[in-house]
Order: structure tokens, then C-alpha cells, then sequence
């Protein structure tokens, strides 16, 4: 039996700025040639309003506010037409004001074995110092790991992992790739990072989980 | 520093679990006190109770715990296992011929593929030309019901068209350069 | 690939490198002074066929290189040029007269915010940023500048003192009239606002094409690139051959035109410019029929038999570990292009009129 197996993945992007979330409407982005028709006839409105729009369609799942900006891929659907979005949309709206762009990746990995679950909590927050000290049986419950990058300046990997709900028993991972925008053109700035980033951040992305999993599954 | 992670701000104000249909939409306000307090670590996410809110929003998608509005439509859900981007380079009658790089394995060589027409949707069938990109994509998709088959894919790129203000900007840029080039 | 050392000062070095699309040709002039023609990268190398040759070759390759030749602007011609240039320092960028028109920079200019990304014209926006850069930094004016290619234009001399032989590049091509051509056509290229964005792949008949005739010593070659022969007589091949009577003599090396095309072949060229049974180099195109067919290379044998490869047009599909893969694409038409760098390196005194070549053979390069 595998140590680990990749079960559910998925990825997002994150804009903060400034946004007018009634424009966000699915039948916008089939108008613009963004989202095929019939994806957007069957979307799911959950909110549309001037402060917060909220929709689904098959593939993705958007949700925005006045400051922030998310799309996100459904479980285990290929993330590169959400690039082709994020891109396309921001190419129409060009003057948006964008202060700082999240590439996330999310995973869900089951663990071979009840075993191989704890041995990597574990190993990455061990439980004796605080079975001495606390009561009942202390268990990692998220762990942040934080990192700056060199380029682009201020550019920074956060790495979250948590048992998964989804399955058990199993590991959740959220690999954040955070990018501040410059004060000029920050838009086209981003939009060039997520252009040429998106690839190589999706497959870090899971390079940082799986080289965690066999190192919790090596021996030492 | 603004957070990008997808958990964002304080949790319980603003994933996608919060936003669901039973939510009281008064609650989607980010108060500056939640938010501002917690700017000190990069993360921004509060102490949170309960179990790990974040991964509510896929959870919504594959288990609903949450009840939904009438006609919840639980979708299937594609594992992928060798994806391609294609560009078309050929159309001939009722098929296409593509130069396609392995995204799975980039080691491996670049393909001239030839697809049927027919193996494209209705509505993606304008965009067959020369120069068109498209995810070709093979999977194993599984049912809400459990359900398992083999899947094939043909998604093309949806980009917007040129707009005015690039070709305008493109145009500047090239009359720049020519000069350049004229003066040495 | 193992190159051993770097040719001898006095040593004309040919070095062809062709995957199943693209190709690349490095020419040593003597004295550790090159010149790149083209530019290709084998499928997941790091660096393009010619930054990785001369690194490997070591001995202060990548500041020897003087010129950097964009020929046309096919993708399949142009891709890593740039970085290639970035790589040497002391290197001119050249390319056709017909590229310093501003509607071509203008379609330079706006694939570089095309959403698509990677399209061979990328390469040139990537080229000009060079330029821009190197004129900013104004450390060495001399390549910042670019230089145009025209007909009989000279576009590298060196015979400096100490120089025990003179080694020349000039351009054969473009004609005036093959320019015109050509811009008439790029500018169908350039998009209308609102119309969709797309990567450019087609590929008009190569009339700006730019030929090379390379003097080392008592060495010569001809490097016809991807000129098609039109039958008109003021561009194309014919355009070239009106200027024969003044060229003193003929070429030793040949790399053959567009892929051993039939379109490419001119009779006259093998009869005036040429040296009989010369040493023909070509690398192949891989497309629905590719290039060179078997005729193709039966016509080419009929006038060499020196005729070499770099490498086969295409190979074996690659097999998935998926199963369920294998069998989904069990019954679509697939052509695997080889990735693969082929190289066919040619080694010949200079100086030693009557020496004979060395000729080698890596990657997969054969003799046809």
C-alpha cells in the first residue's frame, strides 16, 4: 500500500484590490467570450449584490468583494482554464486596482495508514513535550510554515498543513504563493506573474507536499 | 501585509462555507477589528475552534453538509491523468491537425495530433482556426453515484479579443523602437 | 553529448543542430570568433543547442560569438535566440531588412501582451528588451545595435592584424522586392481590435529569408536557411544567382534550404554556386507529410553524395504508464517529433588548401 496518494487537488487565485462585485455576474463572462454559454445557463447564483457576488458554474467557484477577488477550480478539475480566466478578465478590465495576487494550491492526500497519519503529525509537531504538559492526547492540528521569496521583492510561500476533512485518514495541504503588486501598473504586473508563474507554482506546489510525505515516511 | 492565502481573513467571516445560500448575508462585512489585529502575522487567521473551516469550501463541493437551495446539482468529478495544451495548426474538413506539448511529462516530444471535429462541443466549434489553443486532457471521472469511466477532454482557451488600447500601446512602442533602429 | 575540445584557430568549424523541428548553426571563423545562425532547444534542455555546445566547449566560447543571425522569424528557426543573445556578450543581433519595418515591430510588440504567451515571435520582443537594455547600460555600443541583412550586404569582416586569414559573412538575401513582399504580408498578420487572440502559425512562403555566404580562409559554405525558390527573377533563389557572376568563388558546404524541400530547389544553385558533389548538411521539418521526403532525398543524393542529417524527421511515440491513457490514445493519429538534438559538426583547416574534412556525427545525426 502507497504511503500517500494525491486524492483531491485544486487551485485559486486570490486578487486584493478594488473591485465592483455587481459586475461579476456568470452571464458577463460569457458575454466577453470568457466562460462558454452553457456553462454560465447552468451556473449557480448564490449571491449577486453591489457588496459580494457569489457564483459556481461546473468548473470554478468565484467570490468577490469590494477588496478581494477569488476564484477557485472544483475539486480535481484542470486548473489552467482558471489562469485563462483570471487573465482574461483582468485583460477587459484593465484599470482594476490590484494591491497583491495569491497562487493556491490545495491538496488532500490519503495516508496509507492510520499509522502513516500520525508519524507524520509526529514528526512535524512531536508530542512529547506537550503530553507532558497537557491533558488527554494533544494532536497537531495546523501548522503554518512561512518563507520569503527573492524575487519577485516582497513575494513570500506559505505552506498549512491540517488533517483533512475530506478523508481520512489523510492530509490537507494549502501552499500560498503571495506576490505584493508595485505601486505603478500593479495589474499588468500581477497578470505578467500569474502568466508565467501559474505552472510552476501549481507543480511546487506539490513537489513541497509530496517531498514532506516521504520525508515523514523515511526512516529517522 | 494583505493575505492571499485562500483562507484569507478570519475565517468564519468570509470562506466559502459562510456564503452558502443559509448564510445571513448581513455577516459578510469584515470588520476592521477582526482584520486589523491579526495583520501582525502573515497569515491573518484567528484562532479558530472548531475543526479547520477553510477546507469548507471543498467540502461543500463534495459533501453539501450545508443544505443548498432547491435543485442542488452535485457534479462529478474528473481526476486527471495526462494533459496536453494543443495549438492547431491545420483544419482540414471535419478535422484538425494540433502540435501538442506533454504538460504531464514535458520530457517527452511534441505531437501532431489529429482530432474530428465532432469531438468538440457545439459551442466551442467556432473556435476551431489556425492559431487556437485548447486543454487536451485524459481522466478517470467519477459519478456523484459512484460511478467510474475513462474520459477524454477537448477545452478550448477562451481569451478575450485585442483590445484597442494594446494595439494602440503596441503601435507607440514599435514607432520608439523603428527610430531607435534608424538612428544607429 | 561529449564535444571534445574546441576546433583549432585556424579551423573552420561548421556545427549543424537540428531536432525534428528546428535548427541551429554555429560557425567557427577562426581565432575562438563564431557566429550563430538560427536557434533551437532540444525538448526539455535547459539552454538553447548553442549556449549549451560552446559552455560545454568551454575556452571562452560565449564571448566569442560576434553575430547573431535571425534568418526569418519562423518559431521553429528563432526559439532561445534570445536568451542566446543574452548569453553573449560581445555579439551583434542581425536579422532581415524586412523585421525593421514597424508593422512587423508593431506585431513584436503586441505578442509580448498577448494572453496566449510563447509564440515564436515572443523571441523578437525579448530581442528588442536586449537591445534597449545594452543601449541603456552603454557599455558596448557595437552590440546594440542591430544589424539589417540585405541583399549583398556585408555583415561581419575580420582581417586585423595578426589575422594569419580573413573571415567574411555576407547576405545573399533579401532582394529589395523580397522585402516589399514580405511586409505586404506581415501586416496581414497584425489583428484587428476585438478580434480574438491567437498564436500565430502560419507560415507564408519565406521570400525574406536571409542566405548566407561565409568566407574562412580558403573555406566557404552557403547556408540557404528557409528561401524558397519562386521563380521570379528579382527575389528568391534567382535574385541570388543574378548576383553570381560577381561572387569569386564557389561554395564547399551547403546547408540545404527549407528541410530539402522541393519548393527550396533551384538547379542553378547546385551549377553556379556551388562546388561539385559539395558537403550538403540539412535538418528536417516534421509536419503531416514532413521534410525531407524520401524523393526529396533521393533528388539531393543525385547531387552529393555528401549528404548528412542531423536527425530523423520523426520517432516512436512515447509510451504513458497509465493504462488508461495507452488506451485512449490507442487509435488517434499521433507523430512524435524528435526532441532530440541532432548535430553534425564539420571540422576543416582554413589555412591547408588541400586538407579534408572531419566530419562527425552525434545524437543521432546520419549520413543519408
Amino acid at each position: 500500500m502507497p504511503e500517500h496518494t494525491l486524492e483531491i487537488s485544486g487551485s485559486s487565485v486570490v486578487l486584493v484590490g478594488s473591485f465592483n462585485p455587481a459586475i461579476f455576474h456568470p452571464e458577463w463572462f460569457a458575454r466577453n467570450g470568457l466562460l462558454p454559454q452553457g456553462e454560465v445557463d447552468s451556473a449557480e447564483l448564490q449571491v449577486i449584490h453591489p457588496q459580494l457576488s457569489q457564483f459556481e458554474t461546473e468548473r470554478f467557484a468565484f467570490q468577490i468583494t469590494s477588496d478581494r477577488f477569488t476564484g477557485i477550480t472544483k475539486p480535481n478539475t484542470i486548473a489552467d482554464p482558471l489562469k485563462d480566466l483570471i487573465l482574461g478578465t483582468f485583460y477587459i478590465l484593465e484599470h482594476t486596482p490590484i494591491q497583491a495576487m495569491g497562487l493556491n494550491r490545495i491538496l488532500h492526500f490519503a495516508m496509507g495508514s492510520v499509522e502513516a497519519w500520525h508519524r507524520l503529525g509526529d514528526k512535524l509537531a512531536p508530542k512529547e513535550p506537550w503530553q507532558e504538559i497537557l491533558e488527554g492526547r494533544p494532536g497537531m492540528r495546523n501548522l503554518d510554515i512561512l518563507t520569503s521569496n527573492e524575487s519577485p521583492k516582497g513575494s513570500s510561500l506559505l505552506v498549512r498543513i491540517q488533517p483533512s476533512l475530506l478523508i481520512q485518514p489523510g492530509v490537507y495541504f494549502e501552499i500560498n504563493a503571495h506576490y505584493p503588486a508595485p505601486e505603478r501598473a500593479g495589474l499588468k504586473s500581477m497578470m505578467d506573474l500569474l502568466k508565467n508563474q501559474w505552472e510552476t507554482t501549481n507543480k511546487k506546489g506539490e513537489e513541497i507536499a509530496r517531498h514532506i510525505l516521504d520525508w515523514a515516511a523515511s526512516e529517522g | 501585509m494583505p493575505d492571499t492565502s485562500l483562507t484569507g481573513q478570519p475565517l468564519k467571516a468570509d470562506t466559502f462555507a459562510s456564503f452558502l445560500p443559509n448564510s445571513n448575508v448581513g455577516k459578510l462585512a469584515i470588520s476592521p477589528e477582526l482584520s486589523g489585529g491579526a495583520r501582525q502575522t502573515f497569515s491573518q487567521t484567528t484562532v479558530d475552534q472548531e475543526q479547520p473551516d477553510n477546507q469548507q469550501q471543498f467540502l461543500s463541493f463534495v459533501t453539501r453538509p450545508i443544505p443548498k437551495p432547491p435543485n442542488p446539482k452535485p457534479a462529478p468529478t474528473l481526476r486527471p491523468l495526462q494533459l496536453w495544451e494543443g495549438t492547431i495548426i491545420e483544419c482540414q474538413n471535419g478535422s484538425f491537425v494540433a502540435l501538442v506539448n506533454d504538460r504531464t511529462d514535458p520530457l517527452n516530444p511534441d505531437e501532431l495530433v489529429t482530432f474530428e471535429s465532432v469531438e468538440v462541443s457545439k459551442e466551442d466549434m467556432k473556435l476551431i482556426q489556425p492559431g487556437a489553443s485548447f486543454y487536451w486532457t485524459v481522466g478517470v471521472e467519477r459519478s456523484p453515484a459512484g460511478q467510474i469511466r475513462n474520459v477524454e477532454m477537448l477545452n478550448f482557451r477562451r481569451l478575450p479579443g485585442w483590445n484597442a488600447s494594446s494595439v494602440r500601446e503596441a503601435e507607440q512602442e514599435a514607432r520608439e523602437i523603428a527610430d531607435l533602429f534608424a538612428s544607429e | 553529448m561529449t564535444v571534445g575540445n574546441p576546433p583549432k584557430y585556424d579551423e573552420l568549424e561548421i556545427s549543424v543542430f537540428g531536432p525534428g523541428r528546428g535548427e541551429c548553426i554555429l560557425v567557427h571563423m577562426g581565432y575562438n570568433e563564431w557566429c550563430m545562425i538560427d536557434s533551437c532547444v532540444g525538448t526539455g534542455k535547459a539552454l538553447p543547442a548553442a549556449v549549451e555546445y560552446l559552455t560545454e566547449l568551454g575556452g571562452a566560447s560565449l564571448e566569442g560569438v560576434l553575430l547573431v543571425l535571425a534568418t526569418h522569424w519562423h518559431d521553429d528557426h528563432i526559439r532561445g535566440i534570445a536568451e542566446s543573445l543574452h548569453s553573449f556578450p560581445n555579439a551583434r543581433f542581425a536579422c532581415s531588412s524586412a523585421l525593421k519595418n514597424q508593422e512587423f515591430l508593431t506585431l513584436v510588440q503586441l505578442q509580448t501582451k498577448s494572453l496566449q504567451g510563447d509564440s515564436g515571435v515572443d523571441e523578437f520582443g525579448k530581442i528588442v528588451k536586449i537591445l534597449k537594455e545594452r543601449k541603456r547600460l552603454n557599455v558596448n555600443q557595437n552590440n546594440a545595435a542591430p544589424v539589417f541583412a540585405i541583399q549583398d550586404r556585408l555583415l561581419l569582416q575580420r582581417n586585423e592584424i595578426g589575422r594569419l586569414f580573413p573571415a567574411t559573412i555576407t547576405a545573399l538575401s533579401p532582394s529589395d522586392v523580397a522585402v516589399t513582399l514580405a511586409l505586404s504580408k506581415i501586416a496581414c498578420f497584425i489583428p484587428k481590435p476585438n478580434q480574438l487572440q491567437r498564436r500565430i502559425t502560419n507560415r507564408p512562403p519565406n521570400e525574406a529569408s536571409v542566405v548566407l555566404f561565409v568566407e574562412v580562409g580558403c573555406r566557404t559554405a552557403l547556408f540557404g536557411a528557409d528561401l524558397e525558390h519562386s521563380g521570379r527573377a528579382e527575389e528568391g533563389w534567382l535574385a541570388i544567382l543574378d548576383l553570381a557572376q560577381t561572387r569569386p568563388q564557389p561554395a564547399q558546404v551547403y546547408k540545404v534550404p527549407h528541410h530539402g524541400s522541393p519548393s527550396a530547389d533551384c538547379i542553378g544553385v547546385w551549377q553556379r554556386l556551388l562546388e561539385p558533389e559539395p558537403i550538403a548538411i540539412l535538418t528536417p521539418f516534421t509536419s503531416g507529410k514532413g521534410l525531407p521526403q524520401q524523393q526529396d532525398i533521393d533528388r539531393l543524393k543525385s547531387r552529393t553524395p555528401h549528404l548528412y542529417c542531423t536527425s530523423e524527421r520523426q520517432v516512436r511515440l512515447p509510451k504513458r504508464h497509465d493504462k488508461v491513457v495507452e488506451k485512449k490514445l490507442k487509435d488517434r493519429t499521433r507523430i512524435a517529433i524528435d526532441g532530440n538534438l541532432g548535430h553534425v559538426r564539420l571540422r576543416w583547416s582554413a589555412t591547408d588548401a588541400i586538407s579534408t574534412p572531419q566530419i562527425e556525427m552525434f545524437n543521432g545525426a546520419f549520413k543519408a
